[in-house]
C-alpha cells in the first residue's frame, strides 16, 4: 500500500521532470544562440563553428535532446557556459540562500496571517472584518518588488538602520523576508480568516459551546485545526508561484540565492545553468507539494485511507 | 406538579431579533425531574431558539428581551456569559439533529469527551479519559477505547448520535435537551436511538424538540405545542393526543399517516381487470464501480397504469438506484428494465421522459434557483418542443392553478417560495407533457407533516383525475399504508417482500418488515390512536 503510494509518486516525479525538460528544450531552442553569446563582439564564422562543436550545438534538435536527456539521468547537466563550473553544482551552492529566505519569510507569514487571519474570521459581520478584508485585498494588489522598494527606501536610505544587500549579516535578512512574506501573506490570511468563519458557521460549534466551551478553547482546538488544512494546501500550491517571488526579491536585495543566479543564467542564454536550476525547481515543487499532501493528510483524517 | 419541584421553569420568555422583531413569544414550560416533556411544532415554530435560549446558546443576533429561565431554582437569565459557560454541559446537555456534522470531522472522538469532562469536573486527564470510555460504553458503543482513537466519519449515523449522546451525559447535568435527535436517522436506528435515550435518561429531566407528534406522543410524559413563537398548547401526552383542544394540535393531529390512513382504506381493494405494463424490472441488478455489492441485486416488480406502488426501504436499500434506473441516469442492462406500454425496445431518451416523470426529494436544490418559475415549469415543454411562447404561458397557468398555486406569481423565482410550494412547482413541471407514470423519489419527506398531507390529497387527486401510475419512493412505511396500492420492501438492494398495501401491513411475511413496522409502532404514527398496527405483537 506505502510502496505503491510511493511508487505512484516517484513515476509522477519522472512525467513531471521529462515535461518540463521538453518544454525547456523547446523554450530555450526558441529563444537564440548561444554561440553567438558566448563568441563576444564580431566573431567570425569560424570561431562560431568551433564553439558549435565544442558544445554540440550543431547537433540536430533530436540528437541534441536525446544526448541531454540521457545526462540528465546520470544528474550531468554539464557545464557552465561562462564559469565552466559543473551546472548543478552551481546551483545547488546557490540553494541554502533562498531556502533559508523561503524559510524566513514563511515562518514571518504564518506568525502574521494565521492570527491576523484568525482574528478577522471571528468576526464575520463586524467593521474589523471588513477592514482586514480591504487591507489585504489592497496588500494583494500590491506587487513584493514594489514593497521592497518602498522598504529599502525607508529603512536603508531615510533611516538607514538596515543593510540593503548581502547575505552575511542577519540584519540584511530582515527585508528580504519581509518583501517576500508580503506577498503571501495577505493570501494566506484571507484563507485562513475564510476558513476560520466558516468552520464557525458548523454545527459542531454550536455543540462545543454546549458544552461550556470558551471561545479561546473553540477557537484553538476546533475552528483553526478545521480551517488549517485549507491553509496547507494553499502554502502547498503558492511554492511555486513563491518562486517566481524569490527572482525579483533576490535581485531587487543582491541576494546570492537561486533567484538570482536564475536571471543571470537566463539573460545569459546559459543553457546548462537553466536545465539544472529548472530540475532542482521542479524537484523542489514536487518534494513540497508532497510534504503538504501528507501534511493535509494529518490534520484532515477524512483524507487517510480507511484502516478499520 | 408544583413549580417548584419542577427542574426546569421557564416564564414568559421573550426572544427578539434586532431586525426579525419578536421571534418567541411569552414562552412557560415546565420540567420536572425525570420527566420527559416534549416540545412539538412544525419547523420555525420556535423550539429549538427557546431550547438554546435556556443556557444563553440563541444564535448571535437574537437577545431575550423578558421573561425568566430557572434550573433547580437558580435564575439563569440574570447571569452573564462566562457564568452561562461554566454552566453549559453540567446543568444541561445537548443533542442535535444532525450528528454528522454537529461533531467536529478533525477531532478525534476522545479529545472532546476528555477535554469537556476535565473542564468541568475539574479531573485530571487519565480520570477524564476513564469517564469518557465509561460514558462510550454507557451509550452502548461497541469497543469504546478503540472509539476513543477514531474520528467521527468512522461512525455509521446511528453510532454517532450514541456519541453526541454520551459527550451530553460526560458532566452528568440533569437536563438532557434533545433536539431532533433521531430526524436523521433511519428508521430501526431511530427506534434503538429513542430506546436508548429512555433509558439514559430515567434519572434525568429530558426536553425532547421534535416535528413528529405521532413520536413525541409516545415518547414523552408531557407535551408542549409550539407555533409560531408560542406555545398554543400543553399538557399529558396522552390526553393531548387523543383529545387535542386547539385547532392547530388537532390539524397536526388529523395530517398523521396513519390517521389519514383510515379514512381512504375502504374504497382501496376492489378488484380491477389486468391493465396495461407501464414499467417492468426483471431482474435488475445494479452494480457501482468499485463497490463489493450490488446496489441493487434481481429486482423484479411492475407498474401498471393507474396505479400507485411504493417502494419502501431505509437509506442504502437501493431505493433510489432503482428510481436512477428507471428514469435512465443509470443504464440497465438489456433485459432487465422494459416499458411495454411505449411498445418500443429501445425507447429513445426523449420518448421515456415523455412517458414517466420525476419529482425529487429536495425541493430547494432540484428547481434552478436563477429561473422563474414559468420557465421551470415549461422547461419540458420546450425540451420537447411541445407548444410555442404564446401557447406556453396558457399551459403554465394551467398547471400552476392545479397544483394550487397562483398562476400570477409565475414571474417569481423559486426563492419566493416555501418548501411545499417548490414541491408543487416540481409537481407541475412533471406533470407539463403529460406523462403517464410519475416517480416521486421521497418526495414527502423533506415536508412537515401538514404540508405533507396537503402534497399527498393533491398527488392523490391529480392521479385519480389523469389516470397515473405513482411510483413513490419513501422510507416511511406508513405513508406507503396509506397511498399504496400495492407495497414493495426493500433491503440492501433485494425485495424482501412485496405485495398489496393491506397485506403486507396486516400480515407482513418477511422478519425485515416486521421489524420495521414494529420500530415505527413503537415510536410512530399510530400512537395511542388504536390505531392499524396494534393488532400486531
Amino acid at each position: 500500500m506505502m510502496l505503491a503510494a510511493l511508487a505512484q509518486r516517484a513515476a509522477r516525479l519522472l512525467i513531471l521532470l521529462l515535461g518540463v525538460n521538453a518544454l525547456l528544450f523547446v523554450a530555450l531552442g526558441l529563444s537564440g544562440d548561444p554561440a553567438l553569446m558566448l563568441a563576444g563582439e564580431d566573431p567570425t564564422p569560424e570561431l562560431l563553428e568551433s564553439i558549435r562543436a565544442e558544445y554540440g550545438l550543431d547537433l540536430p534538435a533530436w540528437q541534441r535532446y536525446l544526448v541531454q536527456l540521457g545526462r540528465m539521468a546520470q544528474l550531468d547537466f554539464g557545464v557552465s557556459l561562462y564559469t565552466g563550473q559543473p551546472a548543478l553544482f552551481m546551483v545547488l551552492e546557490q540553494l541554502p540562500a533562498t531556502l533559508l529566505m523561503a524559510v524566513l519569510s514563511m515562518a514571518l507569514t504564518l506568525c502574521t496571517a494565521v492570527p491576523a487571519g484568525a482574528w478577522i474570521g471571528l468576526r464575520p459581520e463586524s467593521a474589523a472584518r471588513r477592514f482586514g478584508a480591504a487591507l489585504t485585498a489592497v496588500a494583494q494588489g500590491i506587487p513584493g518588488f514594489v514593497m521592497a522598494l518602498v522598504l529599502i527606501q525607508i529603512f536603508v536610505v531615510r533611516l538607514g538602520w538596515l543593510p540593503s544587500l548581502g547575505y552575511a549579516q542577519p540584519a540584511a535578512w530582515i527585508l528580504p523576508s519581509i518583501s517576500l512574506g508580503f506577498f503571501l501573506a495577505p493570501k494566506l490570511c484571507r484563507v485562513v480568516s475564510a476558513g476560520v468563519a466558516e468552520a464557525m458557521q458548523q454545527d459542531y460549534i454550536r455543540t462545543a459551546r454546549a458544552n461550556g466551551a470558551s471561545m479561546r478553547f473553540i477557537l484553538w482546538r476546533e475552528a483553526l485545526p478545521a480551517a488549517l488544512p485549507a491553509t496547507v494546501a494553499l502554502v502547498g500550491t503558492q511554492f511555486a508561484f513563491l518562486i517566481s517571488g524569490v527572482v525579483l526579491i533576490e535581485t531587487l536585495f543582491l541576494w546570492p540565492g537561486i533567484g538570482l543566479l536564475l536571471l543571470h543564467s537566463a539573460q545569459s542564454l546559459d543553457f546548462p545553468v537553466l536545465q539544472a536550476l529548472c530540475f532542482v525547481v521542479a524537484v523542489l515543487v514536487f518534494a513540497v507539494n508532497g510534504l503538504a499532501d501528507a501534511l493535509l493528510r494529518l490534520m484532515d483524517p477524512r483524507l487517510r485511507p480507511a484502516t478499520q | 406538579m408544583s413549580a417548584s419541584a419542577s427542574l426546569l421553569r421557564i416564564r414568559g420568555l421573550c426572544v427578539d431579533f434586532p431586525r426579525g422583531g419578536r421571534v418567541l413569544h411569552h414562552v412557560s414550560l415546565d420540567a420536572g425531574a425525570g420527566e420527559i416533556v416534549g416540545l412539538v411544532g412544525e419547523s420555525g415554530a420556535g423550539k429549538t431558539l427557546a431550547a438554546l435560549s435556556i443556557l444563553g446558546l440563541a444564535p448571535a443576533p437574537g437577545r431575550i428581551s423578558g421573561g425568566r429561565i430557572f434550573i433547580r431554582d437558580q435564575e439563569l437569565t440574570q447571569l452573564g456569559e462566562e457564568a452561562l459557560r461554566a454552566l453549559r454541559g453540567r446543568l444541561a446537555g445537548f443533542v442535535f439533529q444532525d450528528p454528522l456534522t454537529s461533531l467536529n470531522p478533525v477531532r478525534r472522538i476522545g479529545s472532546a469527551l476528555v477535554e469537556s469532562a476535565m473542564r468541568h469536573s475539574g479531573l485530571t486527564r487519565r480520570k477524564a479519559r476513564e469517564r469518557a470510555i465509561a460514558a462510550l460504553r454507557s451509550v452502548e458503543l461497541p469497543r469504546p477505547e478503540v472509539a476513543m482513537r477514531a474520528y467521527p466519519h468512522q461512525f455509521s449515523g446511528g453510532q454517532r448520535q450514541r456519541i453526541m449522546i454520551a459527550l451530553a451525559l460526560i458532566n452528568r447535568p440533569p437536563l438532557l435537551i434533545a433536539d431532533e435527535p433521531t430526524t436523521a436517522l433511519d428508521a430501526a436506528v431511530q427506534s434503538r436511538i429513542l430506546e436508548l435515550l429512555k433509558r439514559r435518561a430515567s434519572r434525568q429531566t429530558l426536553l425532547m424538540i421534535t416535528h413528529d407528534l405521532a413520536l413525541a406522543a409516545r415518547f414523552c410524559d408531557r407535551l408542549y405545542v409550539m407555533r409560531g413563537g408560542r406555545v398554543v398548547e400543553h399538557g399529558a401526552a396522552r390526553e393531548l393526543f387523543s383529545k387535542p383542544r386547539h385547532d392547530y394540535t388537532r390539524s397536526l393531529v388529523e395530517a398523521l399517516p396513519g390517521r389519514r390512513a383510515r379514512a381512504s382504506v375502504p374504497n382501496r381493494s376492489r378488484r380491477q381487470e389486468p391493465r396495461e405494463v407501464l414499467a417492468a424490472l426483471s431482474g435488475l441488478t445494479v452494480r457501482y464501480q468499485g463497490a463489493a455489492q450490488a446496489a441493487v441485486e434481481k429486482v423484479d416488480f411492475s407498474v401498471h397504469a393507474n396505479e400507485t406502488v411504493c417502494l419502501v426501504g431505509e437509506s442504502g436499500s437501493g431505493k433510489t438506484t432503482i428510481a436512477r434506473a428507471l428514469a435512465g441516469v443509470i443504464k440497465a442492462a438489456p433485459g432487465q428494465l422494459s416499458f411495454p406500454a411505449l411498445k418500443d425496445h429501445a425507447p429513445s431518451a426523449a420518448a421515456r421522459a415523455r412517458h414517466l416523470q420525476l419529482v425529487f426529494q429536495d425541493p430547494y436544490s432540484s428547481l434552478n434557483p436563477r429561473w422563474p418559475v414559468e420557465r421551470i415549469v415549461a422547461e419540458p415543454l420546450r425540451a420537447h418542443r411541445l407548444c410555442g411562447r404564446a401557447e406556453q404561458k396558457a399551459r403554465v397557468t394551467a398547471l400552476l392553478s392545479r397544483v394550487g398555486l397562483d398562476p400570477r406569481q409565475m414571474d417569481r423565482r423559486p426563492s419566493a417560495f416555501s418548501g411545499g410550494q417548490r414541491q408543487r412547482i416540481a409537481l407541475a413541471r412533471a406533470l407539463a407533457i403529460n406523462p403517464r407514470l410519475l416517480l416521486a423519489d421521497e418526495a414527502l419527506s423533506a415536508l412537515d407533516i401538514r404540508t405533507q398531507a396537503r402534497i399527498l390529497a393533491l398527488l392523490r387527486d391529480i392521479r385519480k383525475e389523469r389516470k397515473l401510475a405513482l411510483l413513490l419512493i419513501t422510507h416511511d412505511l406508513a405513508l406507503a399504508a396509506e397511498v399504496g396500492d400495492r407495497v414493495i420492501v426493500l433491503r440492501r438492494g433485494r425485495i424482501v417482500e412485496q405485495g398489496p398495501a393491506s397485506r403486507v401491513m396486516n400480515t407482513p411475511r418477511s422478519k425485515y418488515t416486521r421489524e420495521l413496522l414494529a420500530a415505527q409502532a413503537r415510536w410512530g404514527a399510530d400512537a395511542h390512536s388504536g390505531g392499524m398496527y396494534t393488532s400486531h405483537p
